[in-house]
């Protein structure tokens, strides 16, 4: 009887939306019709970064309701974490000018289009217009500070995080990014505290005990030394990009005196991903205090060819960020990846070229040759 | 060896404060033991330090000035010159009361041109300090003519410097006794060439990955003529974007090595093999790269025994979210990684650090570690709210055992001022025993930190050597002081920091010592010569002996 009832009308929704996503789709399958309920499977989807199933959810949907701007917002979201940051901004464009949209949440998403197309005024813009809408937007206050920090701005992302805190007190994404500001400001103390709280809000969470792991690891490497190299560890098993957290790792075992054990996790690393510079470089010095000259010298052999193409990529990669729309000087780039060894650092610039030009017969060209030999060989 | 009377020990100071020249030490923070009052204006260095540019400002306008402290007129007493544009600025140290503007009767008024740095030292060893002044497509060298006049030699000497130089300094790199110079290039910066990005609507200048590098130059100094030798040196092998230079023998093998701090480049660390070649060991002695495994940019560096093993250790000035780099000389060419340890590392790293100096201000025997910092972008705060343009500059006193604590708000209401800091010279202006700091403001005026109460914090022994078949300025001689059961080493140096000059003269803290047991030094030329029961708080000038060297 209760059941009955927990399905049928929208407080049910609000029920299954603390529930597990094989409910909502149990539910959205026996009410086709029920626009929440297929909305609810949609946003599902997308919170369980499943962008292509909300995406099948929600097409028919908009051909359903075509002047609903809720599905216009949802499905724009879906397709630009798909990928397809045309068709989402259409989506988005339709929402806003043609439906009337004005809440913060798809001002917020065309601003994520304009982002992901290249637009960072235009996007900044929707982005500042749609704070004022909803000062308190945990989504975009997150975003605003993950935007801030990529610029180096460090305080303003800092004051971004604790805005989002106040909102979100429970997001650990929250937590470790404050962690992380606080780390760059050279708060190490509140970058501590921050690391504790996020590491106590998700345990394995690898940001958190990343941050929790390197700020320790600042304040006192030595008092710290045994509660810093857990959270190393626990980061590494947390993470699927485990050379970051094992480099900061070996980087404590060193100041600690623990050689050996640095070289081992370094030696990992490099084994792990042949193309982490810092792993090296960091086992070159250790290898070489050890007295392993051989040793030594190849990883400074391998660091220095690694180190010569990202020297000459860093000052290409800042002259886009400078004129990101420089065809030219971006196929400069993909061409100076591609050449030493790095195809798959050249087809996300090549792709970009292409999209902006499509029949550009150089990037074709580069496209095709990346295409036939797509692993890096550096 | 000539015992000079002190000139303003005990009895000068006694006229100062009966004269009311100076007033009487603030009393110090609990632990610190002395003050820094920024004394500039009230003694006259009246000078701004000109941008030329109106805001925003490109790379080229956000990098000056620089700031020595050198003793032009040879009367004791460590003169002030500001560089910048349209021309630098000399004002005369008149015992240590007041400084007069002697830029017009020096000639240096006439020398217009986009200045950045210098370098002293005096390169014909006729006893006077000489001045190599680096800039913007035009640096050059000025012989003292010993009559308060400079004059332009630099065509003449064969010297030419068709970049953008930033720091420069004097060594003998092939012990002929004669001073070489090493001039840094930073980066082709040209009229035409994109100059600003725009982030939220503000205008920044772009930074030096936009710009391709520069390289400098190494000119060896063959008595008539200097001789570019850059590419025979090994010197040509440097990342280029050089800002701050500084000559050292931290391997203590006798010669001069070569270290080149580089804006978002690696470090470079040129070892000399004894001729005047070098070879960049790097990547491969640990200094190339941040504690982070990262490229850095490298602003300004000092040389300093920090940890007291008589091993110089080196410290790199940064830009911000890097951790400014403290690399701890292991011996054997090995360098560590220890900033984080020392305290040093974490509490520096929000700021953008230019100047630097390892300079004893409490005189207890152990080199402390002074920055200035200022944002290069004149509108962070703009589009980083909590970021600033001006930014004050931190002092880190020696705590011992390898560590430092800040104190850059317990030395008074002047340095907690925000500066747009970017020369740091060091040198002790009012021959009281105590180190004083000289720093540049981009936009403002210079400060002259003062400081008061170092000398009472601690006993102290002044040195000025002066060489004879070592080149006359003594640069890269190697002074070891035992006092008290510690020793101490130092090297004469004026260069390191970033577009600055600092004081020749080694001033050696003795903390609650009453005596230097023993004091020894290795002449460039190889010569030793020891000297034994030394009465502290006292200065000497030390020449060098006619002995057979021992190299």
């Amino acid at each position: 009887m209760l059941a009955a009832w927990l399905w049928r009308e929208p407080a049910e929704l609000a029920f299954l939306r603390r529930g597990s996503l094989e409910g909502i789709e149990r539910y959205a399958l026996s009410h086709p019709d029920s626009l929440p309920g297929q909305e609810l499977l949609a946003t599902s989807y997308l919170d369980a970064d499943r962008p292509q199933d909300a995406v099948r959810v929600l097409t028919p949907l908009v051909e359903r309701y075509p002047v609903r701007p809720s599905v216009r917002r949802l499905l724009g979201r879906a397709l630009l974490s798909s990928g397809d940051v045309r068709a989402a901004y259409a989506h988005l464009q339709v929402a806003i000018h043609d439906l009337g949209a004005s809440d913060a949440d798809t001002l917020y998403w065309t601003g994520r289009a304009e982002e992901a197309a290249g637009q960072g005024d235009a996007a900044l813009a929707l982005y500042r217009e749609a704070l004022q809408k909803d000062p308190r937007h945990p989504a975009l206050l997150i975003h605003l500070a993950q935007v801030a920090a990529m610029g180096d701005r460090y305080s303003e992302a800092e004051s971004y995080f604790r805005q989002a805190a106040a909102v979100a007190p429970q997001s650990v994404e929250v937590a470790a990014g404050a962690a992380e500001m606080a780390f760059r400001l050279g708060k190490i103390a509140e970058a501590v505290v921050s690391a504790r709280r996020a590491q106590t809000l998700a345990p394995q969470d690898p940001a958190a005990n990343l941050w929790l792991g390197r700020a320790l690891a600042a304040e006192d490497a030595q008092q710290h030394g045994a509660e810093a190299e857990a959270a190393f560890r626990r980061s590494i098993a947390g993470s699927t990009e485990k050379w970051t957290p094992r480099f900061y790792l070996a980087q404590l075992l060193r100041e600690r005196g623990r050689l050996a054990e640095a070289e081992t996790e370094l030696e990992t690393n490099v084994r792990e991903n042949p193309l982490h510079e810092s792993s090296f470089y960091e086992l070159s010095l250790c290898a070489r205090a050890l007295g392993h000259t051989e040793r030594a010298a190849s990883a400074m052999r391998r660091f220095r060819r690694l180190n010569r193409l990202s020297l000459a990529a860093a000052q290409l990669e800042y002259q886009l960020k400078v004129s990101p729309r420089d065809l030219a000087l971006r196929l400069k780039l993909a061409r100076l990846y591609f050449r030493n060894g790095r195809p798959d650092l050249a087809r996300p610039q090549v792709d970009r070229v292409l999209r902006e030009k499509p029949g550009d017969p150089q990037a074709r060209q580069l496209s095709a040759e990346i295409a036939a030999h797509p692993e890096p060989t550096l | 060896m000539i015992a000079l009377p002190h000139r303003c020990a005990a009895a000068l100071a006694l006229l100062l404060v009966i004269a009311g020249c100076r007033s009487v030490p603030k009393p110090a923070a609990p632990g610190v033991g002395f003050q820094l009052v920024d004394v500039a204006g009230p003694l006259g260095l009246s000078y701004r330090y000109d941008p030329g540019a109106a805001p925003p400002l490109n790379i080229l306008a956000m990098m000056g000035g620089g700031a020595a402290f050198l003793d032009y007129d040879g009367d004791g007493w460590l003169d002030v010159l500001c560089v910048g544009q349209p021309h630098p600025a000399l004002f005369r140290n008149e015992g240590g009361k007041r400084f007069t503007d002697v830029t017009a009767t020096s000639g240096l008024a006439r020398q217009a041109g986009r200045w950045f740095g210098c370098a002293t030292g005096d390169y014909d060893n006729d006893g006077r300090v000489d001045l190599f002044l680096t800039g913007y497509n035009r640096s050059a060298l000025f012989h003292n003519q010993g009559d308060g006049t400079f004059s332009d030699v630099t065509e003449a000497l064969g010297i030419r410097v068709p970049c953008w130089a930033t720091s420069a300094a004097f060594a003998d790199v092939n012990h002929d006794g004669r001073l070489d110079l090493y001039v840094a290039c930073y980066a082709e910066f040209k009229p035409g060439m994109p100059e600003f990005t725009e982030v939220q609507g503000v205008r920044l200048s772009l930074g030096p990955d936009a710009y391709p590098a520069q390289r400098g130059q190494l000119f060896l100094n063959e008595g008539a003529r200097f001789r570019d030798a850059t590419r025979e040196s090994g010197l040509a092998d440097a990342h280029g974007k050089g800002l701050g230079v500084a000559f050292g023998d931290p391997d203590r093998d006798g010669d001069d090595d070569l270290v080149i701090a580089n804006d978002q480049q690696p470090l470079d660390y040129f070892e000399n093999d004894g001729r005047g070649h070098f070879q960049n060991v790097g990547l491969e002695n640990g200094t190339a790269f941040s504690s982070e495994g990262r490229r850095q940019g490298g602003m300004g560096l000092s040389f300093g025994d920090y940890d007291g093993d008589l091993r110089p250790d080196l410290f790199v000035a940064n830009f911000a979210d890097e951790p400014k780099s403290l690399y701890h000389n292991l011996g054997h060419g090995t360098y560590e990684a220890a900033g984080n340890r020392a305290g040093v590392a974490q509490t520096t790293r929000p700021w953008v650090a230019f100047g630097t100096s390892f300079a004893d201000l409490d005189n207890d025997g152990r080199p402390d570690l002074t920055l200035v910092n200022g944002h290069v972008q004149d509108a962070i705060q703009q589009v980083d709210r909590g970021n600033s343009y001006p930014q004050r500059p931190q002092l880190f006193l020696n705590s011992g055992q390898g560590s430092f604590r800040e104190v850059s708000t317990a030395v008074g209401d002047d340095f907690k001022h925000p500066i747009v800091g970017r020369a740091l010279a060091t040198g002790d202006f009012d021959n009281d025993g105590d180190a004083d700091l000289l720093a540049s403001d981009l936009g403002g005026a210079p400060h002259l930190y003062r400081n008061e109460g170092g000398n009472h914090a601690g006993n102290w022994l002044s040195l000025r050597l002066e060489g004879r078949s070592s080149n006359r300025s003594a640069i890269g001689a190697q002074v070891e002081v035992s006092a008290g059961g510690v020793r101490q080493t130092r090297e004469v140096r004026t260069d390191g920091s970033y577009l600055a000059a600092s004081d020749p003269r080694l001033l050696f803290g003795l903390g609650g010592a009453l005596l230097v047991d023993e004091l020894t030094v290795r002449w460039p030329s190889g010569k030793r010569q020891s000297l034994r029961n030394i009465a502290r708080n006292q200065s000497l000038k030390l020449s060098e002996p006619a002995l057979p060297a021992h190299r």
